[in-house]
C-alpha cells in the first residue's frame, strides 16, 4: 500500500514531538477518573447511602440533560459513570479532534506536509500517522481508565466498557476531523467544523437524554451511553462508533484524493484588493482575525443556551408528576427547583464562553509564534496598544457570547414555561459572569506577556476551574481548593441573590492581572 | 561611487558596542554601525552573523544587553513608536495572515505605520505585478515578498531596514527593486540592505558593513574596502617567474613554466610591476578583488586577519 508508506515513521514524528502533551493529556484524564472514583466512594461509602443519591438524581430530566442518564447509581461503579461519562467522553473527543487538526491540516497550513511528501511518503500517510497517533492515545486513556478503576476495586467489565466508550468516542471524533481537515485550507476552520460536531453530539445527546431518549441514540456520546457500564453491560454500541469512525476515515481519504497538498475543498474566492482604514489600527486587525471564531461562538453558544434554556419546563413537567420527589425537597418551591437548574445551565455555558475568550486572549501568542506580530509591532503603535487590543477584542468577544448564551437560555426557557421575564432575567444572569471569565482571560493575557512558552497553561487553567466548579460539589474537594476558581465566589444567578463585591473583587482581579501581562510585554523582545 | 561615500554627514543610525545574548549564545558582541543620511549602506555577514538581530534591535523589538543604538537620533527601545513613524522595514521571512488579501495586508502594515500614498501604492502593486486580491496563504515567498515591500516603499519613511528584501524575487522583479532603489537614493532617503547577493551590493551600495559573529570586521566604501584588498595578476614572463613568489606581499602564486597567477597586497602591487618588467613581460592581466573576493576572506576558512 504505497499511498500508505512512511506512516509509522511520521506516527514517531508526532509522538517524538508531543511526547511531553500526549502524556500530560493521558495521565490528567486517568488521574482524574480514579481520583472522582475515590471521592465518590467517601461520599457515599454505603449503599444506604448511595440508595439517598440514587433518589435525588433518578430520572430529573434536568440532571439528565447536563450530566447524562443516571443508572444503576445504588452502585459505586454507576455513580462514577454517571459522573464523568458524558463529560469526560465529550473531552476525549475534544482532545482527539484538536490533535487530527494539529497533525494534519495545522502541518499543511505551516507547510512541512508539502516537504514531507517530496520524500518516500505516501499520499494518505499524513493523515494516516495523526489517526494511528491519536487512536493510540485514545486507547491509552480508554485502557489506563480501565486498569485504575479495577484497581480501585470496581468490577472488570464495567470499568472496560467505560474505558471503551472513552476510547471509542476519542477514535470516531479523531476520524471526524480528518474528514474537516480536508475541506477547508485553514486549521481554524477545520478545527471549527469539528468542533460543531462534537458539540452537535453533546446537545442532541442532553435533549434525549432530558426527554424519551430518542434524540440520544443519534449522538456518538449517546452510543456510549448505551453501552450501560456498571449496569449489565451491552457491548454492540461500540459497533456503531467503530462503523461512524470507519466511515469519517474513508470519507477523508476519498477527499484527500480530490485535492492537492495545501489546498481545501472550498476553494479560496478572491477577496478585497484594499482595506478599510480601521483594518490598519490595532484593535481592528485583532477583530478582523478574530470575527470567524467569535461568530461561530456567538452562534453556537446562543444555540447552546436554547437547547438547555428549553429544558426548563421539563422540570416543572417531573416535580408536578413526581409526588415523592416533591415531599423529598421539602421547602423547596417548583420555581426555585427550575431556578436552580437554569443556574447550574449558566454555570456551564459561563464556563464554556469563556473558552471564547481564552481562545482569543491566546491569540496574540499564536500571532508571535507564526511571526506575525513582527510587522505589526514595526508600525507607529505602542507594545500596550498592540497586546490591549486583543485584550479589548477579547474581553468584549466574551461579552457577546455570554450574552448569546444568556439570550438563548432566557428564550429557551421563555419559549417553554411563557415566562418572558426569564429573557432580561437569565440574560443578565450569564453577564454576570464575565468578571470571572475577565480573570482567566487576564491570566492569558499575562502568560502571552511574560511567559509566552507557557501560554497554553491558560486552557489548562480553564480546564481546572471548570473540573472544580462542575465537580468540585459532588466531589466534596476541600473549600480552600475549590476557593481557586473564581466562578466559585460568584452568586449562582438566577437561584441566589446578586452580590456586587464579588463581581466587582473578580473584576479588579482580571484588570490586574492584564495590567502585569501588559507590562511584561512592554519589557521583553517581540517576534 | 566614491563620490557619494557619505562619512561625514550626520549618522542616521550609530550603535556601539551593541551585546545581545540568546542563552548561551552571543548574537551580537559589541557591534558597531554607522550609517550616514541618504546613504545606502550593504550590511553583509555569513548567516548566523547577527544581521537580523542588529536590525531586530535597530527598530526596537528587541533590546540590546550592553552598548547604544540610535536611530534618527532616538533610542529605537524607548521612542519606539514616534521612531516608527519614520521607518519601514522588510523582513527577510515575510509573514502574512492566511485569510486577510494582499492588497488588506498592505493597506493594514500602511494604517499602522500612520498612512500610504495610495497612488504610490496602486503604481507599485502594477509594477510589482502583484495581484492584491490574493489571500496571504495562496501566496508565494516572492508575492508575499513583494507585499511586503510594497507596504515599505510606498511609505514616506526616511529610513528603510531591508532584511535580505529580494529573497525569493525573480530575476526581473530584482531589477525592478534595483530601479525602486535608485528612485528613493535620488529622494535622498537612507536605506540599511542586508544581502547576500553581492553584486547586488555592489551596484547599489556607497558603503558596506561586513559583521561576523557578531562583530563588525569592515567598514567603509566600497572603494576603500577593495584597496585594502588584494589584487590578482596572471602574467607570462621570457625568463622563468619563480622569484616572484618570494617577494613580500605576495600571496597564493603558482608559477607553471613561464606562467604565474598571484595575488598581491595592494600596496605592492608597483613593487611586483618592477619586478615582473625585469623579467620581460609578455601578457598580463591585472584584476582589482570584487566584493565576493573581499568577503570570502571574512567569509572563508582564512585566518582572521582584521579582528
Amino acid at each position: 500500500m504505497s499511498a500508505f508508506a512512511g506512516t509509522l515513521r511520521l506516527a514517531r514524528v508526532h509522538l517524538r514531538r508531543d511526547r511531553l502533551l500526549l502524556a500530560t493529556l493521558i495521565a490528567a484524564f486517568v488521574a482524574t477518573t480514579a481520583l472522582t472514583a475515590v471521592s465518590l466512594e467517601d461520599l457515599y461509602p454505603t449503599s444506604a447511602d448511595r440508595e439517598r443519591a440514587a433518589e435525588t438524581f433518578a430520572q430529573d430530566p434536568a440532571i439528565a440533560a447536563i450530566g447524562g442518564q443516571p443508572r444503576n447509581l445504588v452502585t459505586l461503579g454507576g455513580l462514577v459513570a454517571f459522573e464523568v461519562g458524558v463529560t469526560y467522553s465529550a473531552f476525549v473527543g475534544l482532545m482527539s479532534l484538536l490533535l487530527v487538526g494539529r497533525y494534519t491540516r495545522g502541518e499543511e497550513e505551516a507547510g512541512r506536509t508539502e516537504l514531507i511528501l517530496a520524500g518516500a511518503v505516501g499520499r494518505r500517510a499524513p493523515t494516516a500517522a495523526a489517526l494511528v497517533v491519536v487512536a493510540a492515545a485514545d486507547l491509552a486513556v480508554g485502557l489506563g481508565v480501565a486498569l485504575a478503576l479495577v484497581a480501585l476495586g470496581l468490577p472488570a467489565a464495567g470499568s472496560l466498557s467505560l474505558g471503551a466508550w472513552f476510547a471509542g468516542n476519542g477514535i470516531l471524533f479523531a476520524g471526524l476531523a480528518a474528514l474537516t481537515a480536508q475541506l477547508s485550507r485553514s486549521k481554524r476552520a477545520a478545527n471549527g467544523y469539528a468542533l460543531a460536531a462534537l458539540a452537535l453530539a453533546w446537545a442532541l445527546r442532553a435533549v434525549g437524554d432530558a426527554g424519551d431518549g430518542t434524540l440520544t441514540w443519534l449522538s456518538p456520546i449517546g452510543w456510549g451511553e448505551e453501552m450501560h457500564p456498571f449496569s449489565g453491560e451491552r457491548w454492540w454500541p461500540l459497533a456503531l462508533m467503530a462503523a461512524g469512525a470507519a466511515a469519517a476515515t474513508a470519507g477523508a481519504f476519498a477527499l484527500l484524493e480530490r485535492r492537492e497538498v495545501g489546498a481545501g475543498l472550498i476553494a479560496d474566492r478572491p477577496g478585497p484588493p484594499a482595506a478599510p482604514t480601521w483594518l490598519g489600527t490595532p484593535t481592528g486587525l485583532a477583530l478582523r482575525l478574530a470575527r470567524p471564531a467569535l461568530i461561530a461562538w456567538v452562534v453556537g453558544m446562543f444555540l447552546f443556551g436554547l437547547v438547555y434554556g428549553s429544558l426548563a419546563d421539563s422540570i416543572e413537567q417531573w416535580v408536578g408528576e413526581n409526588e415523592a420527589v416533591e415531599e423529598l425537597l421539602v421547602g423547596e418551591e417548583t420555581a426555585g427547583l427550575v431556578d436552580a437548574y437554569l443556574a447550574t445551565a449558566l454555570l456551564i455555558l459561563a464556563l464554556i464562553g469563556t473558552g471564547c475568550g481564552v481562545q482569543i486572549g491566546l491569540r496574540p501568542h499564536a500571532e508571535e509564534a507564526a511571526g506575525r506580530l513582527e510587522l505589526p509591532a514595526t508600525g507607529a503603535v505602542s507594545r500596550l496598544e498592540l497586546l490591549g487590543a486583543w485584550g479589548l477584542v477579547a474581553a468584549l468577544g466574551m461579552a457577546a457570547v455570554l450574552g448569546a448564551a444568556g439570550l438563548g437560555s432566557g428564550l429557551g426557557a421563555a419559549g417553554a414555561t411563557g415566562e418572558w421575564d426569564r429573557v432580561p432575567n437569565l440574560l443578565g444572569g450569564a453577564l454576570a459572569y464575565l468578571p470571572a471569565g475577565l480573570v482567566m482571560l487576564g491570566l492569558a493575557l499575562l502568560l502571552v506577556g511574560a511567559a509566552p512558552r507557557a501560554a497554553p497553561l491558560a486552557w489548562a487553567a480553564l480546564v481546572a476551574v471548570g473540573f472544580l466548579n462542575t465537580f468540585g460539589g459532588m466531589l466534596d474537594l476541600p473549600q480552600a481548593l475549590m476557593d481557586v476558581s473564581p466562578f466559585g465566589h460568584l452568586a449562582r444567578l438566577p437561584a441566589e441573590p446578586l452580590e456586587l463585591g464579588p463581581l466587582l473583587a473578580a473584576a479588579a482581579l482580571g484588570a490586574a492581572l492584564a495590567a502585569a501581562g501588559l507590562a511584561a510585554f512592554r519589557a521583553r523582545d517581540v517576534g | 561611487m566614491g563620490a557619494r561615500v557619505a562619512a561625514g554627514m550626520a549618522a542616521v543610525i550609530e550603535t556601539r558596542g551593541l551585546i545581545k545574548t540568546f542563552g548561551r549564545t552571543r548574537a551580537l558582541d559589541g557591534l558597531d554601525l554607522r550609517v550616514g543620511a541618504g546613504e545606502i549602506h550593504g550590511f553583509l555577514g555569513p548567516n548566523g552573523a547577527g544581521k537580523s538581530t542588529t536590525i531586530r534591535i535597530l527598530l526596537g523589538l528587541a533590546r540590546a544587553d550592553a552598548g547604544t543604538a540610535r536611530v534618527l537620533g532616538r533610542d529605537p527601545w524607548r521612542d519606539a513608536v514616534e521612531l516608527h513613524r519614520h521607518v519601514a522595514y522588510v523582513p527577510g521571512d515575510v509573514n502574512l495572515w492566511p485569510n486577510l488579501t494582499g492588497g488588506e495586508a498592505i493597506d493594514l502594515l500602511a494604517g499602522l505605520r500612520g498612512g500610504i500614498d495610495r497612488r504610490r501604492r496602486d503604481e507599485l502593486i502594477r509594477r510589482f505585478e502583484l495581484d492584491p486580491t490574493k489571500r496571504g496563504r495562496a501566496y508565494s515567498k516572492g508575492n508575499r515578498q513583494k507585499v511586503a515591500l510594497i507596504a515599505a516603499l510606498a511609505s514616506d519613511a526616511e529610513l528603510l531596514l531591508l532584511d535580505e528584501p529580494t529573497a525569493g524575487l525573480d530575476p526581473l522583479m530584482e531589477a525592478l527593486f534595483r530601479e525602486l532603489v535608485d528612485e528613493l537614493r535620488d529622494s535622498g532617503r537612507t536605506i540599511l540592505l542586508s544581502s547576500h547577493i553581492l553584486a547586488e551590493v555592489e551596484r547599489l551600495c556607497d558603503r558596506v558593513t561586513i559583521i561576523r559573529r557578531g562583530r563588525t570586521v569592515e567598514t567603509g566604501s566600497l572603494d576603500e574596502l577593495r584597496h585594502l584588498r588584494r589584487t590578482s595578476v596572471t602574467a607570462e614572463t621570457e625568463r622563468p617567474p619563480d622569484e616572484l613568489a618570494r617577494l613580500p606581499g605576495v600571496h597564493a602564486a603558482v608559477v607553471q613554466d613561464h606562467r604565474i597567477e598571484l595575488s598581491v597586497e595592494s600596496d605592492r602591487l608597483e613593487d611586483l610591476l618592477r619586478a615582473l618588467t625585469k623579467l620581460g613581460v609578455r601578457s598580463l592581466i591585472s584584476r582589482p578583488p570584487t566584493l565576493e573576493e573581499v568577503f570570502m576572506r571574512h567569509y572563508g576558512a582564512e585566518p582572521d586577519e582584521v579582528a
